[in-house]
């Protein structure tokens, strides 16, 4: 309770510090006080070059430009582009990043634009936990030698083959051992470094310590810093997750008074894709080759939908009237061809009763002894008929069967009594 | 960093001290400063008077052996045991497992936790739990099983290796297949890795390599230590190749065991002789490699009687189907060198695929440890620890001979009055089942 009456009482402005301390502490370089924030959410204008900088130098750091960067040099500001394209590849479609009315000069962005696009890109993957990792393997000896990311997969495919699962066992097993030993790791550390900090506190004099000369030993102080350094940025870290989600809040009332100011609102969504494909050359191809292949894929699939909906569809498109019409034509054509050739309750007598199904027995027959008035037409369906039509076949082919039998039979004995004639019954009939 | 050794049982109290006295000697003997400090911390403490303190409880149900232990330590004058380190009893297990397991497991359970967890306490850094037993008596097997549960909850998320001793085939103790059984199936489930040696085969090591004419078990348990010294000792790992390393149980777990489903681990070690012989010999590294590799291929646990005859299959698929006759696979393997000139010891061979399941990453599977610090007076010495089929046969023995008996329901009454059911037997036998098969279809 007490902490959820803390953070109720907690400023914006302490809470935009947080964010700029661990900022700071990750090495983003010109991060700017917490006042910059707030003015920007107006939107004044000489809020703008700091929250550029900072933007360029977070951008920087997220994003190490690559080769096709060099082209851009003969652009007229190629960190503008840098930015914009950077902007682009994190997903941010700004109206000054995409669009038709992409600026090509910094002066027309405003502060808040600038205060957005941070905000995205704070929100929008991982960046700050990529910028802290990067911090932690350079700080931390013990993260480097689980370090180096596992090996892809060769083949994607079949993973569901045997070896394949033991193989994803065998490495799973051997994370989880890394990481215990990781941590055990980690406990030394914390206890040894403990251990050193009560020395050298308990004894202000190093040379009355039973510690052999602290202050002399440079790589152990080094230790220590690097040690403390790593600390900060983690407790830095730690107070940002606590009040981050103030921090969103806030950013909500940003986009309102955004909102409100009516701004211009170019929706991306509108434009050509290519056109917003081309605006940025130089950022991660295989990335982009794979979304172009997944909206490929997405069209093909769409247009295969609508394919198969507008032939569904065909019958949908008559009217009501036709429908009915078509519909009670078919069920005429039905109930003739039932009534010519299906079997009538007299037909069945070669059926035991038994063996009749209950349905046919109590809502089939009216069915079929009314149904010829038209009264309840479309209540008769083809399968049905089919069906039925099936059955009495089977049924006239077993009589039939029978008399042929009977009549060998009969035939046979006919020709037993007339002497000196050999009947030869015939293969086939 | 440091192992705290847990004792267990009449075979864990006397191999345990063998272990530490092999260490200690081999350490003390160096002419190496960090290899000797760093072997000092591993095993042992220091008293307030400077005295070495091994870092270990004894655990037993008898006081006989424990008192000659302890006595024998301190005797030396070189390292002892804690005073208040070890836990006895009056009343032995008879041999049973469920007794141990059942009743004089829980019933100081609380003490002996505490005894280990004063001495994880006293390590800056645990590096894991070294529990010795045999699998054959009652309280090496049951209490041994029961404890190492404990400590399996205790401390989940450390290191804990048990080494295991199994009894000859032809039988010390009528129910040893019963006690081997049960102990296996339940420590699978419960120890990172079980580091296992056969009396037979360290037997036969005793007589054809040693030359021992009455062979003791005290001459069992040396060449048991030895090994497990040689194993235990510093070494310049893959992972800390500058230092000795601090997380030696560690490395070698995650470099041989990290399959749940295989967990077996043997020890190969060349050369082995007579004190007195080691004077004399004269070895190079590529021949004792050579003959290491051969033994591992064809599962010769001496470097006599090797069959030279046996190769790696040359297709994979095929050996998997027809396995070539006396071929033995493995998962993986870590050679450990010590001695002079290592750093020329060439450990290639090893690393051939055919050597090694197909499923595994082929950089996964072999891993090379070196110490320039010869090891006990050896010049040279290889040793290998091997997670492969070799101990398919052994093992099965033991499974057919305990079922046979089983499906008699020869003794079962002894063991059922102390609370086990006949359903817990089923239960370990599949597993081990189980085990056998993971084995048989590398």
């Amino acid at each position: 309770m007490q902490n959820e009456e803390r953070k109720k009482n907690i400023k914006v402005k302490e809470v935009i510090t947080t964010l700029c301390t661990l900022l700071s502490a990750l090495d983003v370089d010109l991060v700017p006080p917490a006042e910059v924030f707030r003015r920007a959410k107006f939107n004044k204008p000489d809020a703008a070059e700091e929250l550029w900088r900072l933007l360029c130098s977070l951008l920087n750091k997220g994003f190490e430009s690559d080769c096709a960067c060099a082209e851009l040099r003969s652009i007229s500001d190629p960190q503008l582009c840098f930015v914009k394209s950077a902007l682009w590849h994190s997903g941010y479609c700004g109206w000054w990043v995409v669009g038709p009315q992409a600026c090509e000069s910094r002066e027309e962005i405003g502060s808040r634009d600038l205060l957005l696009a941070f905000s995205w890109l704070i929100a929008s993957g991982n960046l700050i936990e990529a910028l802290l990792r990067d911090r932690l393997l350079l700080l931390d000896v013990l993260a480097s030698p689980a370090g180096g990311l596992p090996e892809e997969p060769k083949r994607g495919l079949n993973l569901c083959e045997e070896t394949e699962v033991r193989r994803l066992q065998w490495q799973y097993g051997k994370l989880k051992l890394q990481w215990r030993s990781l941590l055990s790791a980690q406990q030394e550390q914390a206890k040894l470094t403990d251990q050193v900090c009560s020395c050298m506190s308990s004894s202000p004099n190093p040379n009355t310590s039973h510690v052999p000369n602290l202050t002399g030993s440079t790589p152990l102080e080094k230790d220590l810093e690097r040690i403390q350094t790593l600390n900060r940025i983690l407790e830095a870290y730690l107070e940002w997750k606590n009040v981050e989600p103030l921090y969103w809040c806030w950013m909500d009332s940003v986009i309102d008074c955004y909102l409100s100011d009516g701004h211009q609102e170019c929706s991306v969504d509108v434009l050509p894709r290519d056109q917003a494909v081309t605006q940025c050359r130089c950022h991660d191809n295989k990335a982009r080759e794979s979304v172009r292949r997944l909206d490929k894929m997405l069209l093909r699939l769409q247009s295969k939908h609508k394919d198969r909906l507008d032939r569904r569809t065909d019958t949908a498109r008559l009217s009501p009237s036709q429908k009915e019409e078509v519909e009670r034509r078919v069920a005429t054509h039905l109930q003739g061809f039932s009534l010519v050739n299906t079997l009538t309750a007299i037909d069945k007598g070669f059926t035991p009763y038994y063996l009749e199904s209950q349905a046919s027995r109590s809502t089939s027959k009216p069915q079929r002894g009314y149904s010829g008035q038209g009264k309840t037409p479309g209540m008769l369906q083809a399968s049905s008929v089919i069906k039925e039509l099936r059955h009495r076949k089977e049924i006239l082919e077993w009589e039939m069967e029978l008399l042929r039998q009977s009549r060998r039979e009969e035939m046979q004995s006919k020709a037993n009594t007339l002497e000196g004639l050999v009947f030869i019954l015939p293969l086939n009939r | 960093m440091s192992v705290v050794t847990v004792q267990l049982g009449q075979c864990g109290n006397q191999i345990g001290p063998e272990v530490l006295s092999t260490v200690y000697e081999d350490s003390t003997g160096a002419h190496a400063r960090t290899y000797k400090e760093c072997s000092y911390e591993r095993f042992f403490r220091e008293d307030a008077e400077g005295a070495l303190v091994a870092r270990a409880v004894l655990i037993d149900m008898e006081p006989k052996v424990i008192a000659q232990t302890i006595a024998k330590a301190s005797g030396s004058g070189k390292w002892r045991y804690g005073e208040k380190s070890h836990f006895c009893q009056k009343q032995g297990s008879g041999n049973n497992w469920a007794n141990g397991y059942y009743v004089h497991g829980p019933q100081h359970k609380d003490v002996v936790e505490d005894l280990v967890r004063r001495e994880v306490e006293r390590c800056d850094r645990l590096a894991g739990i070294f529990a010795m037993m045999s699998v054959a008596g009652g309280t090496g097997s049951g209490v041994g099983t029961y404890v190492t549960q404990c400590l399996r909850d205790t401390y989940p998320h450390s290191f804990i290796l048990n080494h295991l001793t199994w009894p000859y085939g032809t039988g010390e103790v009528i129910v040893q297949n019963y006690n081997s059984v049960l102990t296996l199936s339940r420590l699978y489930t419960l120890s990172d890795a079980l580091v296992v040696h056969e009396n037979d085969t360290v037997h036969k090591i005793c007589s054809q390599l040693m030359n021992i004419k009455h062979i003791s078990v005290s001459d069992l348990n040396k060449v048991i230590a030895h090994q497990l010294g040689s194993m235990l000792q510093p070494a310049y790992t893959t992972d800390s190749p500058a230092h000795y390393s601090r997380n030696p149980i560690g490395e070698m777990l995650s470099s041989l065991v990290c399959h749940p489903e295989y967990k077996l681990l043997s020890m190969l070690n060349i050369p082995h002789m007579a004190q007195t012989s080691l004077e004399y010999s004269a070895y190079t590294w590529p021949g004792l490699l050579k003959h290491l590799r051969q033994m591992l291929i064809a599962n010769a646990r001496m470097e006599e009687g090797i069959d030279w005859k046996v190769c790696v299959p040359s297709n994979r698929a095929e050996g998997g189907r027809n396995p070539h006759v006396g071929f033995n696979r493995s998962l993986s393997n870590l050679l450990i060198l010590r001695g002079k000139e290592v750093s020329s010891a060439d450990g290639g061979a090893f690393k051939e695929s055919g050597l090694y399941v197909p499923w595994l990453p082929a950089d996964g599977t072999f891993h090379t440890w070196h110490s320039p610090v010869p090891f006990s007076g050896y010049e040279k010495l290889a040793t290998l620890i091997s997670n492969n089929q070799s101990l398919l046969n052994p093992l099965d023995n033991i499974v057919q001979k305990a079922w046979n008996m089983f499906a008699s329901r020869a003794y079962i009454h002894q063991y059922t009055k102390f609370g086990i059911s006949e359903d817990d037997f089923l239960e370990s036998f599949t597993m081990l089942e189980q085990i056998l098969s993971s084995y048989t279809h590398l």
